[in-house]
């Protein structure tokens, strides 16, 4: 048997994994509405195009759109066929209620939103998390212990977007802040100093809320790992040869960090769906806005590109991921080497 | 039982229970006692909580508390119905591929990972943004967070079951001629029942997040009243940023109320039996 | 004497590693027979492969190769479906070293012994399962009433092993295969264990083979002793044989290891 490197075997493997999941998500988007009795697809493209546009010129052009890309007057196969080619290609189709702009343009508009909400508000809870979740660790069973991890708990079980009410609540009885959208009605995005500023204001509930709510897992999750390595012998060693607990303490961290690099990639890939009712809260001008509102135009077409993005997202990240864990691992990495 | 006296000296276990059962019996018996129907216009919109109604008249002109308690009886079942599709396919598919191996487990297997991966948030968005809204009752969408929620689970049973088939009494169990079937029922099942039990309860609590979610973002229940119907209509009605607290607070309060009993229940089961039965 | 069990180039092979393969060789092509009606050991220590060649003889792990025929059938290839099994079971059962991880701890000692009713081909009602039973666990010194409804943790390691012992005068097969059924139990409480496999034979002609690293218990209860190293069998003759003329320098090492006491207790 030819010898190839294992490494790659594993690679192979997990992209098939991925390929499979993106195969069986997009067949289950595809023949969800077709198979459903009463064709509500067929409806649904019907009423669609009684509502969508109200002068007749564009009407016809949206009908067009639609049946070039739904073919629903073909077999089955082909329009399972044609529809695998359009995703390899990436072709997602055009908007109904944005017609005739394309999905991939009204996706590149919301996107960079949410992102910037997004990345920097977990990436935070990932640092503070993982630092609350080492003191905690440290002092396991004594009062600060008692104190966080019910605190992280009730962090981890709370949604962020049951968080996002309480807040958005919270700066209406205030006024401190703005309770909803990424800048004020008045302000054009731009890179000024003011909408900056402006942004920024706007910035800080749907921020923190995101950034409470992640830190309660990775609080937990990090107090789990540092527990297992303080059991650790070399622990005890670093006691018994006089380290001081303050450096002990940034050892712990190091260690037990890595596995929660391999939670971070997973943690961002899933988050762009997982907040999607959060920024509906906040009325965030991202990802998350934006499906609700195609879901309540019932832009079918705006809709399932959305899914494709939100499911492409997630298994990249989980790939990624995946490759991370066995780069950092050691025991994965000598596994690998052969000894 | 001896079993019992002993959880119930855990005070997290007690607690636990003890906030699940209240809100239970507030989900049960509740609309028997506060006679007021949840779909009747009882008064002015947006009237704040007052003695005749204590939770205040929604955006629609209805009675908050009664909406709150048919909404708890409607999660309560959503969340019962989704965990025990949900239990039910992972505890047999997670047992049957420990126990029959081969190409059976890499079947199982490789299905659980695309459940896993696929966000089952998003496969229930599909799914019920397809389904006509007339449709969207709590026995459909519980059906629909039960089908895509197991994955994870049958992994947590495949490798508890796998760790009890090294055991000796197994091998004792074949040599007494029982069937797979019989190890599964006989030998698996009641060993890993504080494990199933703690996972049901964890499977219920996040089938009532998962509702409140989907029916928020506009996928979910239309038909009955449920905790996240509540929470729809103040959100599409801009009750957050209005300030009207007292449609927002009761059932979300609840939601996390629901979802720290249960999460206190499931770890002292796991805390109380794993090192007891060496299934940590 | 006719042999019932012939086993012939067996070899059990692991392969260790996720990415990279190891080989190691548990059993390396053994063979020998037993004959019906004797007591045979199988000494070595431990990681010499005696185990695994008791639980492939119990057909609980394929063999990578070789044979193993008890009466004339091939146990991995000419049993097939459940009553095959069965059948085999029937005949050839086990007692294993550890009377703790032996029991279900969900179970009660009734449910244990029940469950060897599975082997049975005449179907009985359950009065006759339970004189059955009860029997049984007179025969190796127990009171039924004192032990049935109770779950193995209620009970000792020594009374959990005579319930294992219990199990196979219930059985009744004509092999036993006993691997290490005294070494966690009690100094004290292993002679009256002993006597029950004596007993086994006397009473219903079982024929025995022990699994142990005990050459002295070997010695003491055996009519044919093989040594097991590496693998291997590396001496094969009756104890006095063995005791007075090892051929092989491990074999030698395992007497010498025997404490000067061991017998002067049985004697």
């Amino acid at each position: 048997m030819p010898k190839i490197n294992p490494f790659i075997v594993f690679i192979l493997k997990r992209l098939g994994i991925m390929v499979l999941s993106f195969f069986v998500a997009s067949t289950i988007m595809f023949l969800l509405p077709r198979i459903i009795p009463g064709n509500p697809l067929a409806v649904k493209v019907y009423q669609i195009l009684q509502q969508s546009a109200s002068n007749p010129e564009m009407i016809k052009s949206v009908e067009k759109m639609l049946m070039d890309y739904f073919k629903l007057d073909r077999p089955l196969y082909e329009q399972y066929f044609d529809f695998l080619i359009n995703l390899l290609h990436g072709d997602l189709g055009k908007s109904i209620t944005y017609f005739p702009r394309t999905v991939n343009e009204i996706v590149a508009m919301y996107l960079p939103w949410t992102l910037a909400l997004l990345v920097p508000a977990i990436i935070a809870s990932w640092i503070v998390g993982n630092y609350v979740g080492v003191i905690a660790a440290m002092n396991r069973g004594k009062a600060v212990d008692k104190v966080l991890l019910p605190l992280l708990a009730a962090l981890q079980g709370t949604p962020a977007y049951v968080f996002g009410m309480y807040l958005v609540l919270l700066a209406v009885a205030t006024k401190w802040f703005p309770a909803s959208g990424a800048y004020s009605p008045t302000a054009i995005p731009s890179l000024s100093w003011s909408f900056i500023v402006d942004y920024l204001h706007h910035y800080i509930l749907p921020f923190l809320s995101i950034f409470l709510t992640s830190l309660g897992g990775w609080g937990l999750s990090m107090r789990n790992i540092a527990i297992q390595e303080l059991s650790m012998d070399y622990m005890d060693y670093a006691r018994v040869i006089g380290i001081s607990p303050r450096k002990t303490q940034s050892y712990l961290f190091r260690l037990s960090a890595l596995p929660q690099i391999v939670g971070l990639a997973i943690v961002l890939g899933w988050s762009v769906a997982g907040s999607i009712i959060t920024e509906i809260i906040f009325a965030y001008p991202g990802i998350g806005t934006a499906l609700w509102s195609a879901i309540q135009a019932q832009d079918y077409m705006l809709i399932q590109g959305y899914f494709v993005i939100l499911i492409g997202t997630i298994l990249l990240a989980n790939f990624i991921s995946e490759i991370i864990f066995a780069v950092v691992d050691p025991r994965v990495r000598y596994a690998y080497a052969g000894e | 039982m001896s079993i019992l006296t002993d959880l119930f000296r855990i005070p997290k276990f007690v607690a636990g229970l003890a906030i699940f059962l209240t809100i239970v019996a507030l989900g049960l018996v509740g609309p028997l006692i506060y006679r007021v129907s949840p779909t009747d216009i009882v008064g002015p919109r947006y009237t704040p909580p007052s003695p005749s109604h204590p939770l205040g008249i929604d955006a629609l002109g209805r009675d908050v508390l009664a909406q709150l308690l048919y909404g708890i009886r409607g999660s309560l079942l959503v969340g019962a119905v989704a965990a025990g599709i949900a239990l039910g396919l992972s505890l047999f598919l997670g047992t049957i591929a420990a126990v029959f191996g081969g190409l059976v487990d890499k079947v199982i297997m490789v299905i659980s990972e695309v459940f896993i991966i696929i966000p089952s948030l998003l496969l229930m968005m599909v799914l019920a943004a397809y389904l006509s809204p007339g449709a969207r009752n709590i026995w459909l969408v519980g059906f629909v967070i039960g089908i895509t929620s197991w994955g994870g689970w049958a992994r947590g049973f495949r490798s508890r079951t796998m760790s009890i088939l090294q055991s000796e009494f197994i091998k004792m169990a074949i040599l007494s001629g029982a069937s797979r079937v019989s190890i599964i029922l006989r030998d698996i099942v009641p060993i890993i029942s504080p494990y199933i039990l703690a996972s049901f309860a964890m499977l219920f609590t996040s089938a009532i997040t998962a509702e409140v979610g989907l029916t928020i973002v506009g996928v979910g229940m239309t038909k009955d009243i449920t905790l996240g119907l509540i929470l729809y209509i103040a959100q599409l009605y801009a009750n957050i940023t209005q300030g009207i607290w007292w449609t927002v607070v009761p059932p979300t309060l609840v939601m996390i109320l629901i979802y720290l009993s249960l999460y206190l229940v499931a770890i002292s089961l796991d805390e109380y039996f794993s090192p007891k039965l060496g299934t940590a | 004497m006719s042999t019932i069990l012939e086993v012939k180039n067996l070899a059990k092979i692991y392969e260790i590693g996720y990415i990279r393969k190891r080989q190691i060789v548990a059993v390396d092509k053994v063979s020998f027979s037993v004959k019906k009606g004797e007591i045979i050991s199988l000494v070595g220590e431990s990681g010499s492969g005696k185990t695994t060649t008791a639980r492939m003889i119990l057909r609980l792990i394929k063999p990578t190769s070789g044979v193993i025929k008890f009466m004339g059938r091939d146990i991995w290839r000419d049993l097939r479906g459940g009553s095959d099994l069965r059948w085999y079971w029937r005949n050839v059962n086990g007692v294993f070293q550890d009377p703790f991880s032996s029991f279900n701890p969900t179970h009660r000692i009734r449910d244990f012994m029940y469950r060897a009713f599975n082997l049975f081909n005449e179907k009985l009602d359950r009065d006759t399962k339970e004189r059955l039973v009860r029997e049984a666990l007179q025969m190796v010194g127990l009171i039924p009433d004192e032990v049935l409804n109770r779950r193995p943790f209620e009970l000792s390691g020594g009374m959990r092993q005579r319930v294992m012992i219990a199990r196979i005068f219930l059985i009744r097969p004509m092999l036993v295969i006993a691997d290490e059924p005294t070494s966690m139990i009690d100094a004290t409480l292993r002679l009256g264990i002993l006597r029950l496999f004596s007993k086994l034979r006397e009473e219903i002609g079982t024929t025995i083979m022990f699994i142990t690293h005990d050459m002295g218990l070997a010695y003491y209860i055996s009519d044919r002793i093989m040594v097991m190293y590496r693998g291997k069998i590396i001496e094969e003759g009756t104890p006095d044989e063995i005791v007075n003329n090892p051929k092989h320098e491990y074999t030698r090492n395992l007497l010498d290891s025997i404490p000067k006491l061991y017998t002067s207790w049985f004697k």
